[in-house]
């Protein structure tokens, strides 16, 4: 009986520290286009875990053999709109570099010129992971 | 130093062009021989003995070679892009981005094949055209007039 005890005591503590590692502040941020101000932003975990199969989201940089480095950034919405912006500004470029594997990016395009106007990433623990 | 290798290396395909326009200063007595060969001369360029050349080809490659290594000489500082003209190979490359942006206008598509094309075009393209097709190419994908075939790299 005292076994049981110390057992139960030792379950309940196990349970009360996973609670605490799932606890914490948390947000998706999925795909979204606002055109009107020419702003697309999205959390990757977010994106990537949409029930839909059209939200997308990404920045990659293409550095050719000679010349400046581009920079370009997408986002797909879950009604199968896209919209992307491209950029050789390297205070950008080096922003784009900077995505981790769950960050969100937010870019403002140019509706003329299809130029990135800014990036940002942002990492945090809000976010959730990519699934499967 | 750097300026007098470049100098160097234009004024040697300025003589090689010469060359072949025959307009090249007579060589040197020592390097003159009037022996009759008993076998054909070597071949330049890797071109066999009595082989045409086509002298517009041959004077657009030197001079992209030319241009290319100034270029690559010159501090980034410079903007060797508006010192100097593009290329006939960017010309061409420049020519073909612009068509496939054209074609997709025309069919609201951007497939994968045509990212694959435009990505092999965009390495030979310099900074500005690289930037002039994509100017031409992301605003009518923002306005939904062109659909992405696929999802991936637009290039």
């Amino acid at each position: 009986m005292r076994k049981l005890g110390w057992a139960t005591a030792i379950y309940a503590a196990l349970a009360l520290v996973v609670g605490t590692a799932f606890a914490g502040s948390k947000v998706s941020i999925i795909a979204t286009i606002d055109t009107t101000n020419h702003l697309a932003y999205g959390a990757i975990g977010s994106v990537r875990n949409s029930a839909d199969t059209l939200s997308s989201i990404a920045c990659y940089v293409y550095t050719p053999a000679q010349g400046k480095a581009t920079g370009l950034c997408g986002v797909g919405d879950a009604q199968g709109n896209f919209v992307m912006c491209s950029t050789t500004d390297a205070g950008i470029i080096a922003t784009i570099e900077s995505i981790a594997n769950d960050s969100l990016i937010s870019f403002v395009y140019d509706a003329t010129s299809g130029d990135c106007v800014d990036v940002q990433i942002n990492s945090n623990s809000q976010f959730e992971p990519k699934a499967l | 130093m750097r300026y007098v290798i470049v100098a160097l290396a234009a004024l040697g395909a300025g003589v090689l062009l010469g060359q072949f326009r025959g307009v090249a200063p007579t060589p040197p007595a020592a390097l003159v021989t009037t022996a009759a060969p008993t076998s054909p001369p070597p071949s330049v360029f890797g071109l066999a003995p009595g082989a045409q050349i086509d002298l517009n080809a041959f004077k657009n490659e030197v001079r992209d070679i030319v241009q290319k290594e100034v270029r690559a000489a010159l501090p980034p500082s410079a903007a060797p892009n508006k010192l100097l003209p593009p290329t006939a190979d960017e010309l061409q490359a420049h020519e073909r981005g612009r068509e496939l942006v054209t074609n997709s206008l025309s069919t609201h598509r951007w497939t994968r094949d045509q990212g694959l094309q435009l990505r092999l075009l965009m390495g030979r393209m310099n900074d500005q055209q690289r930037k002039d097709v994509l100017s031409a190419l992301i605003p009518p994908i923002n306005r939904q007039e062109i659909k992405l075939d696929s999802p991936g790299p637009l290039f």
